[in-house]
């Protein structure tokens, strides 16, 4: 009967949980247009063998990444969570920092730094291994990917009850079989929740693949564009959509077969004496996480930094870095608000309520995040000049577009957070006298705040890497760092881009600093 | 039933009546948790809700305060319409006082101004009034989560009487706390709401719990309201056997009935209920042993529960064993021959 007590909040909330999953859904139905569409040859690509093997080579470098992945965010949130790793504070906030390096940079770096002409190679004359080829691809991005499994990995850490493991101990566990019979059953959710993150993002991934000449679906559909096979293109995203549900699909059966409930426990400060003590272990853990960040902050930024310093970082024909900066931040801070206005209302629509079907909007939503911003953005152009050109190279599509990539960002940070807040605590608010409206200033906002603005700033800072759905769709003339970034790099000018990577980097690390450092108090 | 009102009449809603249910029907999903319900509370009356987990008492309380809308049926406090026929007030406006049965309380916020939550400004001395009240004046920095269970349930209690409600409703307010505390609370909580004059109905599943706070005790059983009277009345004289056998301990013998008379097993008792084949029911502390009459029972098992005695006994000619108290100071050996008999007047009820 506890959950049927919920308040179902009507229409208007229904609406506005639906609409995003509607727009989201409507490009797959583009696409399937697009594919039928033209002389029809398009859906013959769909069975061609080419398309199974390049199934096959896409499947098997998301799982790939996302075991990568796992072990490098398994590991690390455990030391930092678990463990007296020295400074384990000051190790949360560096391994979540490569959110904020795009994976063109990283795939750049890797073969910058890697490779016979590489600076690692020219400085100490050994022969490395070559970056290119789907095992640097596999390396490079779960380099970049492993923090959307780590830190919520790490937050599940910090919230297990003490009181279950401490029962497992008096039950005759010696630590490290609590740790795998009690504490990671209890974290999978989260395991699985940054799983499917990962995966999404190999899939969706453009950067790093073409720079390290990998073929997945994604950028053999920017060949495709590029070579105006329109309809072969839209065939083989829907494809790629169809790869995301099966995806979505096995995620969800994982999440079911766990039939348990963490009941919401207040996150209490892990008392010194029950970390793990490392002993001389210490210093493997420390080169270990030093080596993760080294690889995936460091040799990105060194790379960068190295050539902006030594080949003419003066551009002539360039707009003032300070416009860069402000436009890009305009639509990622956009973007930001509107994502997290949205999931509030797809968040809200998906806890409050027994049925299934009220998590099918949060749940659809996902697909977004898989689909190649090209894809997204070309949708949005043929919607817009269908039905509302005056929308057309504006700055609101773009930030629609980019809204409908990144929207799982902020559910995934707003739904933990909500799920926290009881049904009571409103009610009592209600009969205390206060409206619906002062009862969620009062006690639902300052309850879920914290994961809110996490998701925001997880939005800003993807926003602000973007590239490709802001090239379709900025209107003419607006140019964003990650825009003149692709122009600069195309005309060689590898000085002025690399200025312009490091400023995207430390506009993405700032607000996740200033959220990060107040995070790791506890 | 004798609760039972005309529209008519409730609509000439009396001066003192605090709360008024006529009618009250809810179902979930189609499955139906109230059945017609009605119930009048007057001013200043402590009203207890009693029954089993899942009889759709909390389901009533929620309707009261408008966190639940009834399917059917009118809800009215202090005069005022507040659910019914194309009315509704929204729980904000219904000045209603209700604390939870996992309290509630606000995490983010300490214990004073937990308490200062429902005024409508900041009032100082409003907020330390209420701490004192409940005893917490030297918790008021303190959060929720720093405070023990017991302190937790005064302060929910402080929060929920602040804005003066004219109504408090409790849900299950003890449930979490140790067998002591809740005596102490239970009777601190009284003696708060009847200082402050507030019309109180409690909502708990202990028929102890519900017998010593309230005044008036309505059953609940299945969605629906059994019998509604105070508790002497409930105990001695219930409405139907369902009643009986959830409030208190209850033997049942079968029996032939004559009037005022009644044929058992046990001989013949005096009582109340309908003539014909009836279900008797018998309180453990009716029986007793009579000594030197010929013995007609076996005590089965004698336990010993510190000021009294519970004694099993075997009687001839009935298949079920029959429970029973007396002073523990009386001596009792089981496997012995006893006569028992019926020392008062019994209630009855017709064979199903």
């Amino acid at each position: 009967m506890g959950a049927s007590r919920r308040p179902s909040g009507g229409f208007a909330l229904a609406g506005a949980a639906w609409l995003p999953a509607l727009l989201v859904l409507l490009v797959p139905a583009w696409l399937l247009l697009r594919a039928t569409g033209g002389d029809g040859t398009g859906l013959t690509r769909v069975t061609a063998p080419a398309t199974l093997t390049l199934l096959v080579e896409t499947v098997l470098l998301a799982a790939s990444v996302v075991v990568i992945s796992a072990v490098i965010a398994c590991s690390t949130a455990l030391l930092v969570a678990r463990t007296d790793l020295p400074g384990r504070r000051i190790w949360s906030i560096l391994l979540a920092l490569p959110l904020a390096v795009p994976s063109y940079m990283g795939a750049f770096a890797a073969i910058a730094a890697f490779g016979p002409n590489g600076l690692l190679a020219e400085r100490f004359g050994a022969e490395l291994p070559e970056a290119y080829g789907p095992v640097g691809a596999a390396l490079v991005l779960a380099l970049l990917a492993y923090p959307y499994l780590f830190l919520p990995l790490r937050a599940a850490l910090l919230g297990v009850d003490p009181k279950l493991e401490e029962s497992a101990r008096t039950l005759g566990l010696t630590p490290i079989q609590t740790l795998r019979r009690v504490t990671l059953p209890l974290v999978r959710p989260a395991l699985i929740g940054g799983a499917l993150m990962v995966a999404l993002y190999v899939l969706s991934d453009f950067g790093a693949v073409a720079l390290l000449q990998v073929d997945t679906f994604t950028s053999v559909i920017y060949t495709q564009h590029d070579a105006f096979d329109r309809s072969g293109a839209a065939a083989l995203a829907l494809v790629l959509v169809a790869v995301t549900g099966c995806v979505l699909l096995l995620e969800g059966r994982a999440r079911r077969t766990w039939r348990g409930r963490l009941t919401a426990t207040r996150s209490t400060a892990v008392s010194s004496d029950r970390l793990i003590r490392l002993g001389r272990w210490r210093w493997l853990a420390t080169a270990w996480c030093s080596l993760v960040v080294l690889a995936a902050v460091g040799v990105p930024l060194m790379v960068t930094a190295v050539w902006a310093s030594s080949s003419g970082a003066t551009c002539t024909h360039c707009e003032p870095l300070g416009t860069l900066a402000l436009n890009s931040v305009t639509v990622a801070g956009l973007t930001a608000v509107v994502c997290m206005v949205l999931a509030l209302f797809v968040v809200r629509y998906a806890t409050f309520g027994r049925h299934r079907r009220r998590d099918l909007p949060r749940r659809l939503l996902y697909s977004g995040f898989a689909l190649p911003g090209i894809v997204v953005a070309l949708a949005m152009v043929f919607m817009a000049s269908s039905w509302v050109p005056v929308l057309y190279q504006t700055l609101p599509l773009l930030v629609v577009a980019c809204t409908l990539r990144f929207l799982p960002q902020a559910t995934d940070g707003l739904a933990p957070a909500m799920a926290q807040v009881r049904p009571s605590l409103e009610e009592a608010s209600r009969t205390l006298g206060h409206g619906r409206l002062a009862t969620f200033r009062r006690v639902t906002m300052p309850l879920i705040r914290r994961g809110w603005i996490a998701g925001g700033v997880l939005v800003f800072l993807t926003t602000i890497k973007e590239l490709p759905a802001t090239l379709v769709l900025r209107p003419t003339g607006f140019e964003t760092l990650a825009t003149e970034l692709w122009d600069l790099s195309n005309e060689a000018f590898l000085g002025a881009a690399a200025e312009r990577c490091i400023l995207i980097v430390c506009l993405g690390v700032l607000p996740m600093l200033v959220l990060l450092a107040r995070e790791v108090e506890r | 039933m004798t609760l039972r009102r005309t529209e008519a009449h409730a609509s000439n809603a009396n001066e003192t009546e605090a709360l008024h249910i006529a009618a009250v029907d809810k179902a979930f999903a189609r499955l139906g948790v109230l059945f017609d319900v009605h119930l009048q509370v007057s001013r200043g009356e402590r009203v207890a809700l009693l029954g089993p987990s899942g009889c759709g008492k909390t389901t009533l309380l929620r309707i009261i305060a408008g966190l639940e809308h009834a399917d059917a049926g009118v809800v009215r406090i202090d005069g005022r319409i507040v659910a019914g026929p194309d009315v509704w007030v929204p729980p904000e406006q219904r000045g209603v006082g209700l604390v939870f049965q996992d309290y509630a309380l606000f995490p983010h916020l300490n214990a004073a101004t937990n308490v200062g939550f429902g005024l409508s400004k900041p009032a100082p001395t409003r907020v330390a009034e209420l701490l004192a009240l409940v005893g917490l004046s030297d918790k008021a920095e303190q959060f929720p989560h720093e405070l023990s269970g017991g302190q937790q349930q005064r302060l929910a209690l402080a929060r929920a009487l602040a804005p003066s409600p004219s109504l408090l409703l409790l849900d299950e307010p003890f449930s979490n706390l140790d067998v002591k505390l809740r005596h102490a609370l239970r009777t601190q909580v009284a003696d708060v709401v009847t200082a402050l004059q507030t019309t109180t109905v409690l909502v708990t599943h202990d028929q102890q719990e519900a017998f010593l706070f309230a005044d008036r005790v309505a059953v609940v059983l299945k969605g629906r309201v059994c019998q509604f009277a105070p508790p002497r009345e409930l105990y001695t004289q219930p409405a139907s056997l369902e009643v009986a056998r959830f409030v208190g301990e209850a033997n049942v013998l079968s029996g032939d009935a004559d009037g005022q008379r009644c044929e058992t097993a046990l001989g013949t008792l005096t009582g109340r209920g309908d003539s014909g084949r009836v279900q008797v029911v018998v309180r453990p502390e009716q029986l007793r042993i009579v000594d030197g009459a010929s013995p007609n029972a076996t005590l089965a098992r004698v336990q010993f529960a510190g000021t009294q005695s519970r004694l099993l006994v075997r009687v001839d000619g009935i298949e079920q064993q029959l429970a029973m108290t007396q002073p523990a100071t009386a001596s009792a050996t089981s496997g012995a021959r006893v006569c028992i008999e019926v020392s008062d007047t019994v209630s009855w009820f017709p064979h199903p």
